[in-house]
């Protein structure tokens, strides 16, 4: 087979393009990218923290550290979504206009993943430029380390959200899977407690999820000028380690992807 | 020249051959017909040459490429309006043509001058703007068409292009369609239910249950009928059709309380039955054999009526919306 590079790049452009400009035309889904992290931050880190009353002599903040897993969490949440619009374009016809077109399979599989990645990021700097009003200090220093990861996060989740959307029929199907997977992802990712005293098998879906090397990521970068004593308490492994396994997962799940919508007729 | 090519074409679905070893062939700048009841084949058949579903076994080459090997070439080749609606209903009318334009490399200089003239040719030009959820059941397909146009493909498909929609706009559609498609010199291959649509085709193939049944221009398609058609009712059907069949015709049978004859030359024909039969004639008529003749004669049943069943549309509508049955 002959590939038109142009035109792949091309078409890839466009299957982002509208994507994009179907996020910014749904007014709940731009409100909710505002609302959700006013909600996030507000419930899980400042008013945990005054129901808990921790966040005294721990040598950091406690809505600092629960920051990167408010972060990751959204960012699960938003890419996982975008992968939905596979769905709804299977359910309502359009698909077969794409699937149609001169464009490879892989086009179109990496076409949505810059969606994700784009919508990712977009809801990752929402959060973080809403931080300051819960009382968040963040360097400016941080914020390009906190977008990477965001960024390869929303990646790996899309690709597998993308892995799903490629055998679903119907948008209802996906949002079943959609919540069962969010929960276990979140609480197992050490996002909100740690995950040291658990079952075995707990642990294990701790280590192969993506959540778990994000929030760990993204701890290593909000924590960086924290005293070492300090930083063991929290940061499991070091950042390159945490960004590579993120990426690994993320690839094989494209590749995955791919595979399956290749393989579907 | 041969712009589709296609040999012993087959495909299954589990236990059911929904198309069973198809060859034909259809040359360039043709209008070619697929006439067929619901479930022929005629879907998957386009299916397999869109490259969209994989033959079981068989070849077809379309433009030259192969659609098993080829599949991108094939693609880049062809249009396809699909039986059911395809298009983004959150875009407006121009929004869809522009999206479907970058997929086929269509430079922008081109498209825009182009998409312009194709709304202004289907009455969508003051609407361009708008968005496509809010048009009518007509308005959409006209849209649809000359989306699948826009690109000028070598060959357009057509499945069922006119489907759900009220004859004058669907005379209107069919005017668009050939205009287009003779101006730039666009194969049309076509599936319908529709026999007066099916004339419009300079060859048919008639497909039942997946097989090629009959395949001819609609003219020699009617000659197989064997000649004109006359409908009468006597005092006395049987005695009648015994008279016919021993002095005009052997052709000749009673259906629905009617005595139905196939002569050739009705025209002399006719007043010479009204005079020389015995029995008193009440009333009588005579047509020239329709492609719904030609179906009854090569598949011994009626294909469906004109307008699609309450049913049947509705089916068709679930189906559409992406239920299973
Ligand atoms: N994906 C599929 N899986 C299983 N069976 C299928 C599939 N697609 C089509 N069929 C079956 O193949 C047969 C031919 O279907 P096809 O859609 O080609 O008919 P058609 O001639 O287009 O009919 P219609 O006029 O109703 O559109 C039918 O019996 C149909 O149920
Ligand atoms: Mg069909």
């Amino acid at each position: 087979m002959k590939y038109d590079f142009i035109l792949e790049l091309r078409s890839l452009r466009n299957i982002f393009l509208r994507d994009i400009l179907h996020f910014f035309r749904d007014k709940t889904r731009i409100i909710a990218s505002v609302v959700q992290p006013i909600f996030f931050l507000g419930v899980f880190g400042v008013g945990l923290k005054s129901a808990l009353g921790v966040g005294q002599g721990l040598g950091f903040d406690f809505v600092e550290f629960m920051f990167p897993g408010i972060i990751a969490t959204t960012t699960l949440g938003v890419a996982l979504n975008t992968s939905i619009s596979i769905v709804t374009d299977r359910e309502f016809g359009f698909l077969k206009e794409i699937l149609v077109a001169p464009v490879s399979r892989a086009s179109i599989v990496a076409g949505k993943i810059f969606s994700g990645i784009f919508i990712g990021l977009f809801q990752a700097i929402m959060l973080i430029a809403l931080s300051p009003i819960f009382g968040l200090k963040i360097d400016w220093g941080a914020i390009p380390g906190l977008l990477f990861i965001a960024l390869l996060l929303s990646f790996a989740v899309t690709s597998m959200g993308l892995l799903i959307a490629s055998r679903m029929r119907s948008a209802e199907g996906f949002q079943f899977i959609f919540q069962f997977l969010f929960f276990p992802m979140m609480f197992l990712s050490g996002a909100f407690f740690p995950i040291t005293d658990v079952p075995t098998w707990m642990k294990i879906i701790s280590n192969i999820n993506p959540l778990t090397y994000a929030v760990d990521g993204l701890r290593n970068i909000v924590f960086h000028g924290v005293p070492e004593i300090v930083r063991n308490t929290i940061i499991i492994h070091s950042l390159r380690f945490d960004a590579l396994l993120i990426v690994a997962f993320g690839l094989i799940m494209f590749g995955l992807a791919f595979w399956s919508f290749n393989r579907a007729e | 020249m041969n712009i589709i090519e296609v040999n012993n074409l087959t495909r299954r679905f589990k236990e059911l051959v929904a198309v069973q070893d198809v060859s034909f062939n259809v040359a360039q700048g043709e209008i070619f017909g697929f006439l067929g009841p619901n479930g022929a084949g005629k879907t998957t058949t386009i299916k397999m040459l869109a490259t969209l579903l994989k033959p079981t076994s068989g070849e077809a080459k379309v433009a030259g490429f192969s659609v098993i090997k080829d599949r991108i070439a094939v693609r880049k080749s062809i249009g396809l309006v699909f039986q059911e609606s395809t298009l983004d209903e959150e875009l407006s009318a121009y929004e869809n043509l522009r999206f479907h334009a970058e997929f086929y490399g269509v430079p922008s200089s081109t498209y825009k001058q182009r998409s312009l003239e194709l709304l202004q040719l289907v009455d969508l030009a003051e609407r361009a703007k708008k968005k496509v959820r809010d048009f009518s059941g007509g308005m959409k397909r006209r849209l649809e068409i000359v989306r699948g146009m826009l690109h000028y493909p070598k060959v357009l498909f057509l499945d069922e292009p006119t489907i759900g929609l009220d004859p004058q706009t669907r005379a209107t559609i069919w005017q668009y369609i050939l205009k287009i498609a003779k101006q730039q010199g666009i194969t049309l291959f076509l599936t319908t239910h529709y026999l007066n649509e099916a004339e419009y085709c300079d060859r048919i193939a008639v497909i039942d249950h997946g097989k090629i049944v009959a395949l001819d221009s609609p003219d020699k398609l009617k000659e197989r009928v064997g000649g004109d058609i006359i409908t009468l009712t006597t005092d006395h059907n049987g005695r009648s059709q015994e008279f016919i069949s021993e002095h005009f015709t052997k052709d000749v049978r009673i259906e629905n309380d009617q005595i139905v004859a196939i002569v050739r030359d009705g025209n002399q024909i006719l007043p010479r039955l009204v005079r020389e039969l015995p029995e008193t004639v009440k009333s009588i008529e005579l047509k020239q054999p329709s492609l719904d003749d030609v179906f009854l004669k090569l598949t011994g049943s009626k294909i469906r009526d004109e307008a699609p069943s309450a049913a049947e549309r509705s089916k068709r509508f679930l189906r559409a919306r992406g239920f299973k049955r």
